[in-house]
Parts: C-alpha cells; structure tokens; sequence
C-alpha cells in the first residue's frame, strides 16, 4: 500500500475531482459554461441507476441474508450521527431546534457523488468490496433525514410561544424522503438488479459499466458549477457551521470505519460505509428540510456541504479512511 | 357571449410547498389553477435555482381564476397559513373572462 500523502495527491489528481475544481473555477472567471437543466438531472439519474443495478447484481449473487447486518448498521449510522448532532448543535453552538435538526439531518444524510467518487477511488486502487455496499445509502440517509426532522419537530414542540403549526406529519415526512429522486432510483435499481441478477442485466451492465467514469466527471462539473455559485454565500455559513465541519466529518468517517470493520466487512467495503458516513447530503436533502422545517434555513448546511464537506472527503478523506480501514482491519 | 368579471388572485412562493398551497387553494373552493417556475428578488434575495437541488429555490407563480369572495379568502388565508415561514407574495386582478361556469360553481 502506498503512503497515505501518495494516496491524497493521487485523489486530488483524478480527473473527477479536478472537474469538480474546474466547475468552480468557471463560476469565478466569469465563463459562459452552463450544464443544461436537463442534462444535469440526467447526468444524477444514470449515476443513480448505475449504481442500485450494480448493487443489485452483486445482492442477487451473494444472497439477500448477508445484507441485513450492513444494512442494520447503515440505519444505525445514519440515527447516530443525526442524533449526536442534534445533540451537539443544539446544545454547544446553540442553534435553534429547527436549525440544529435540519444541519444535522444534512451531515447524517448522504451524498450520491461522495458515494461515486469512493467507487472510482476503491476501482482505480483496484480493492475488492461487498458488492452491496453502495445499496446501503438509502437506509443511512433516509433514516438520517428522519431523525434530523422527528428531533427538530420535538424540540420546537418543547418551546413555549413557539409556531405550533404541524406542517407534515411524520408520514408525510418518511414519504418525502423516500420518494425522493435518488432513494427512489436507487432502489429501482437495485430491486431490477436483483431481480435480473448477472445473467439477465449482460445486455444492459456494458452500458452503465463503460460511461460511470466519463458521466462521473460530468456530472462533478456540474456540482462544481453549482458549488461555485454558492460561493459568495460563504459569508453567511458563520464560524460554528465551520468548526462543527472540520471536527465532526472526519468523526463520522471513523465511525463508519470502527462500525465496518466490527461487523466484518472488508477493507473495501468499510472504505464505502465511512465514505458514505463522512458525506453531507445537499442534493436532495434541502428542499426536503426546508418543507419539514419552515423556520430552518438549509442554504447554510448546503453550502457547507457542497464547499467543504464533499472537497474534503474527496481529496484527503477518502484516503484517510482507507489508511485507517487497513489498520484497524489488523487490530479487530 | 357576454363577459363576466372575476377575480384573478397571484401567489409568488416555495416550490417545496407547491402541493399544500395547492390543496388549500382548492379546498376554499376555486376551481383550478396554473402554475409556472419563476425566479426574481424579493425582501428574502434573488431567489434563483438550480435544477441540482430540486425544488429548493425554486419559486412557483399561481394563478388562480375565482370570484371575488374567494380571491379575498384564498389571499388572507394563504398569508397566515404558509408566508409566515415561508418566502412569498400574493396580489389580485380585476379580470374579464368568458365561460365562467369554468370559474365558479
């Protein structure tokens, strides 16, 4: 294994995050590049389906018992590191009940291009994995969007004066989560996956095999762009928001991590679980919180996310976790 | 065919509310609506958005085409309902239209 420095300059210098970096600079000098509306949802879709079809096949090859232990432990993650959060925001940065749920739904939750960028990682170093682990996502961040919300809606329940007006009830509220665009199409996917297994998806697999990497790219250039332009809204993130990113996400990578290993997965397959735990949603998760939670504000957690979170995970996170993954896979 | 006046009550809001201020509206008793993406600057800052994220930031523009009893109830009730929390503007027009069987029950 090479030293993790090697392994943090070689995840900068791969072509997805260096799209990522080219997005944001063509915000700032100014250039005429714009992804179209259409192609960029396209590009999330094909990501999307890729990966459920993916982890669908490799369900259908290894036989749905084994999935149930990671899947129970993705759930717990998800509860965890909204709850901690919860916790830590509310009563350390005192942030108001709605605030502090939404942030921290937002840090449980997952990001679907933190989750392809550990995959191009986990190929280019060329590790084995559970083929299932990327179906994981769903249950870690919808569980982690419901508790955000539940706990938000608990703590404003408790403040006298308070708006009581119930907007959405909790079913309306696990219905939003999950039929979202990208538990939904993960799920399809993988339901298909499974269903067709490897022998019924030949036809199709090439296709989705051959482009992740190339659409990859594309799709960072529009997250690129869309981080850019969040960029003069950096002001308004505050220096709470700040110190929680920088001190917690590595956290909840070596939870994922010390959770991956405990329950046996391979270094690979912990390398996806802490990637997916270190993650911050920001695609589906703001307009999610924003209709639970009318007096919270996502764009502080969005810009977070997308500015700090997602770069960090992605250059030096990554590596660090797959460090950390091969040694404590010696130690447990 | 003669023409009818009518009113035509505006609401500029969330796009994540889009289905509850939908619900409410025709719960008053209007009996339909249109509906279009806008974006524009407001008390709140240009609201602009970005097909990423969905709906968040996104503004919808509702029109809606009643008589003037239920404009005024559809204004006042959208206001204290959902532009407390959330971004948002409402107005009415005097309006002419034909067929207001289509309008009004």
């Amino acid at each position: 294994m090479p030293g993790l420095f090697d392994m943090i300059i070689a995840s900068v210098l791969s072509p997805p995050l260096m799209f990522f970096v080219l997005g944001i600079i063509a915000v700032i000098a100014k250039s005429d590049l714009k992804i179209p509306d259409q192609v960029g949802t396209s590009l999330g879709i094909f990501l999307l389906v890729a990966i459920g079809l993916r982890s669908g096949v490799g369900i259908a090859d290894i036989g749905i018992g084994s999935v149930f232990l990671p899947a129970l432990s993705a759930i717990f993650l998800g509860f965890f590191i909204a709850f901690a959060g919860y916790l830590i925001l509310k009563n350390i940065f005192k942030f108001d009940p709605a605030n502090a749920g939404c942030i921290a739904g937002h840090f449980g939750a997952v990001s679907a291009a933190t989750l392809a960028v550990v995959l191009a990682y986990i190929d280019r170093a060329d590790i084995y994995f559970e083929p299932f682990i990327p179906a994981l996502y769903p249950f870690m961040d919808t569980t982690a969007l419901i508790t955000g919300i539940v706990l938000a809606k608990i703590g404003m329940s408790k403040q006298i004066g308070s708006n009581t007006q119930t907007e959405a009830s909790l079913r309306q509220v696990i219905t939003e989560a999950v039929s979202g665009k990208g538990v939904f199409l993960l799920f399809g996917g993988l339901l298909i996956g499974y269903i067709t297994g490897a022998e019924g998806s030949k036809k199709i697999m090439p296709f989705y095999d051959t482009m992740f990497y190339g659409i990859l790219t594309l799709f960072l250039l529009d997250i690129g762009l869309m981080a850019g332009k969040r960029l003069r809204e950096f002001k308004a993130v505050g220096a709470s928001i700040i110190v929680y990113t920088v001190v917690m996400v590595p956290i909840h990578g070596i939870f994922g991590i010390v959770v991956g290993t405990l329950i046996g997965l391979s270094v690979g397959g912990t390398l996806i679980l802490a990637a997916m735990a270190a993650s911050a949603s920001y695609i589906s998760a703001p307009a999610v919180m924003r209709a639970a939670l009318p007096t919270s504000n996502p764009s502080i957690a969005l810009t977070s996310s997308v500015l700090l979170v997602f770069p960090f995970n992605a250059s030096a996170g990554i590596p660090m976790y797959h460090y950390l993954a091969e040694i404590f896979a010696k130690i447990i | 065919m003669g023409f009818t006046e009518l009113k035509k009550v505006v609401i500029v809001t969330e796009s994540v509310i889009k289905d509850k201020v939908l619900d409410h509206i025709i719960s008053i008793g209007a009996k339909g609506y249109t509906i279009d993406t806008v974006c524009g600057k407001g008390e709140r800052g240009i609201r602009d958005y970005d097909t990423l994220l969905g709906e968040f930031l996104r503004n919808i523009k509702i029109e809606v085409l009643t008589t003037k009893e239920i404009a005024e109830k559809i204004m006042t009730s959208v206001v204290e309902k959902f532009l407390k929390n959330y971004a948002g503007i409402v107005y009415m027009h005097d309006v002419e239209v034909l067929r207001p069987e289509k309008f009004k029950s």
